[in-house]
């Protein structure tokens, strides 16, 4: 056993003649918590289904909490909790009796059942809900079942697919809070995609950005806005409007661009030298007068459309003729 | 233990959403249309047997159909296929779970019907005064009850085995229709022209594997009705391709790259 909860190496993934996956290959320390960015279409989900052994590579491995998900999907889907994208439940069956079916597919002892089924549902906040039909559940009251019966394992590993998709904010706050107590008081390792990006920062100690079915970067978030971009995002916000300022920024070599929005510019300059002093010295010498100026953060955002944009965003083109090979697409997967 | 819960749960969702109360009623509006009009016997059939067995040999298919056509689809259309395949539930489990339960549900529902049938025929009179025949021995009765049950069974697994591959549950229900053509109507007139160019005029003298094959049809069936050693092979007959089926679903449906909803 190494030191990380999930080991992917070289998973790749065709459907036809369209590769959603191509060679990916990550380590998840035990304990952290690692993001999959990426636009529609990326691979996040199809990386996501192999490592959780809902569906198979076509080549690569990907070591889950000590087991191959080829080799020993049973071993490795009693390890992990996986909560969908959607999660789907019984509407016909109580809390209860879901979570109950859930413990018995996982082997978990008679004896033991409503201890955790209890604590599953204090976790999420759903105690009062045990009796209530699934199918009268709200989408947010869903995503917690879903997280509840992913809980019921006591995973080491937990793979949240898009956990906030559809949630009003506070329901995406209670989520986003819940996750996080998750990771410090049980030291779960977590896996999730989503593309709400201030939810992967505040959560995830690394992400993997997807374009195309690959890994076009994989770093910690401050890394990233370091490293992403090979320009400096810098703000200047002036008392009043003044388009000689705005004239004088663009002359000086090596900004790129310089936007005003009313009193506010938006100034885009190489990293190659520090030309904030220079900025600044323009800025004064024709009359501006300076209310804040300073370095702006690129937000996961921009990185992650840099990083696309960087790959080439188009997605593959596909044939729309009917397939007679269509009729029964289990084994095929069309790209929404 | 898995293939149990899984019984356990199919069975639960299945009484609470009322199948297995239309499915009842289904089967009870078609005793009735068998007892009390001319689908079934009349004065002018040669006897009772016949008429119900004509009659159960084409709704017997459709209740398995009926039955089994969201098995495998049903879940994928709701979502639930990734929640159940997420846990470590083999593959095979979750099939054999939901055959079981199916099983459970239809067995008991049609023999009891079909028995109640049998004396509610003799106590009311209906066989003497609308039929004017004499009920078959209770042993061919039930050798009819046996046979029509066996061919619900072996429509079930068919189309479990169709619900993993259609897209839809209408689809797996129109693909399943698709199989009962041969086993009735057009595999009598198969077998009929079969039996011309051969000049075989009788099932009785065919070898054990021939008629082993020819139990599907529905024509072979109804002679098997008043042959018991016939009739015996015919239900082993098709408990065995049930079971084959069955285990080609299962083998298909662990190594199937199953497309889920989301």
């Amino acid at each position: 056993m190494n030191d990380f909860a999930v080991d992917v190496q070289g998973l790749s993934k065709w459907y036809g003649q369209l590769k959603a996956v191509d060679n990916v290959s990550f380590q998840v320390h035990k304990g952290s918590s690692f993001g999959l960015l990426g636009l529609n279409g990326a691979g996040k989900t199809t990386t996501f289904k192999m490592m959780v052994s809902l569906i198979r590579p076509n080549s690569g491995t990907a070591i889950v909490s000590g087991y191959d998900v080829v080799k020993a999907p049973m071993k490795v889907r009693s390890h992990i909790g996986y909560v969908a994208e959607n999660p789907a439940f019984y509407t016909r069956m109580t809390t209860q009796e879901t979570l109950r079916y859930v413990c018995r597919l996982l082997d978990v002892p008679v004896n033991d059942q409503n201890r955790r089924i209890d604590y599953v549902l204090g976790l999420v906040g759903l105690t009062d809900k045990k009796s209530a039909l699934v199918g009268g559940y709200s989408r947010g009251m869903r995503h917690r079942l879903g997280l509840a019966q992913a809980l019921l394992s006591e995973p080491q590993v937990l793979f949240l697919d898009e956990p906030t998709l559809g949630l009003d904010p506070l329901g995406a706050k209670n989520m986003r809070e819940l996750i996080l107590r998750l990771r410090q008081e049980k030291e779960v390792t977590v896996l999730m995609s989503s593309h709400v990006l201030p939810e992967v920062e505040a959560i995830c100690d690394m992400v993997g950005i997807f374009d195309h079915g690959r890994i076009v970067a994989m770093d910690t978030i401050d890394h990233l806005r370091s490293t992403a971009s090979d320009s400096l995002n810098i703000e200047l916000v002036m008392a009043e409007s003044n388009e000689e300022v705005l004239q004088a920024l663009r002359s000086i070599p090596g900004v790129i661009r310089a936007e005003a929005l009313g009193v506010r510019l938006d100034i885009t300059a190489s990293k190659n030298e520090d030309l904030r002093p220079r900025i600044m010295q323009e800025a004064l010498a024709n009359n501006a007068k300076v209310l804040s100026f300073g370095l702006k953060e690129s937000s996961l955002e921009d990185i992650l459309l840099h990083l696309v944009k960087s790959h080439g965003s188009d997605l593959p083109e596909q044939s729309s003729r009917l397939n007679p090979a269509s009729f029964f697409r289990m084994t095929r997967k069309t790209r929404r | 233990m898995k293939t149990v819960a899984v019984m356990q749960r199919e069975l639960q969702e299945n009484l609470r959403n009322y199948k297995t109360a239309f499915l009842l009623m289904f089967i009870f509006g078609a005793i009735l249309m068998a007892l009390y009009t001319e689908v079934g016997p009349t004065a002018n059939s040669k006897s009772v047997l016949d008429p119900f067995f004509e009659l159960f040999a084409i709704l017997c298919p459709l209740i398995g159909i009926l039955t089994a056509m969201d098995a495998v689809v049903g879940e994928k259309e709701k979502g639930t296929l990734e929640l159940v395949l997420s846990k470590p539930l083999p593959r095979r489990s979750l099939l054999l779970g939901k055959f079981f339960a199916y099983v459970l549900m239809i067995v008991p529902l049609l023999a009891a019907e079909l028995i109640a049938a049998y004396f509610w025929a003799q106590v009311s009179g209906i066989s003497q005064y609308r039929w004017q025949l004499p009920m078959p021995p209770f042993s061919q009765w039930m050798t009819l009850v046996a046979i029509v049950t066996c061919v619900s069974l072996l429509f079930l697994a068919v189309t479990t085995l169709i619900s993993m591959f259609a897209p839809t549950t209408a689809t797996t229900a129109l693909c399943a229709l698709v199989f009962m053509a041969p086993a009735h109507p057009l595999g009598g007139e198969f077998l009929r022209q079969v039996g011309l160019r051969l000049h075989i005029d009788s099932f009785a003298g065919l070898p054990i594997p021939v008629k082993f094959f020819l139990s599907v049809f529905s024509m072979f069936q109804k002679y098997a009705l008043s042959i018991p050693g016939d009739a015996r092979l015919t239900c082993v007959s098709l408990l065995i391709m049930t079971v084959a089926v069955l285990f080609v679903a299962s083998f298909i449906f662990e190594r199937q790259n199953v497309a889920f909803k989301n």
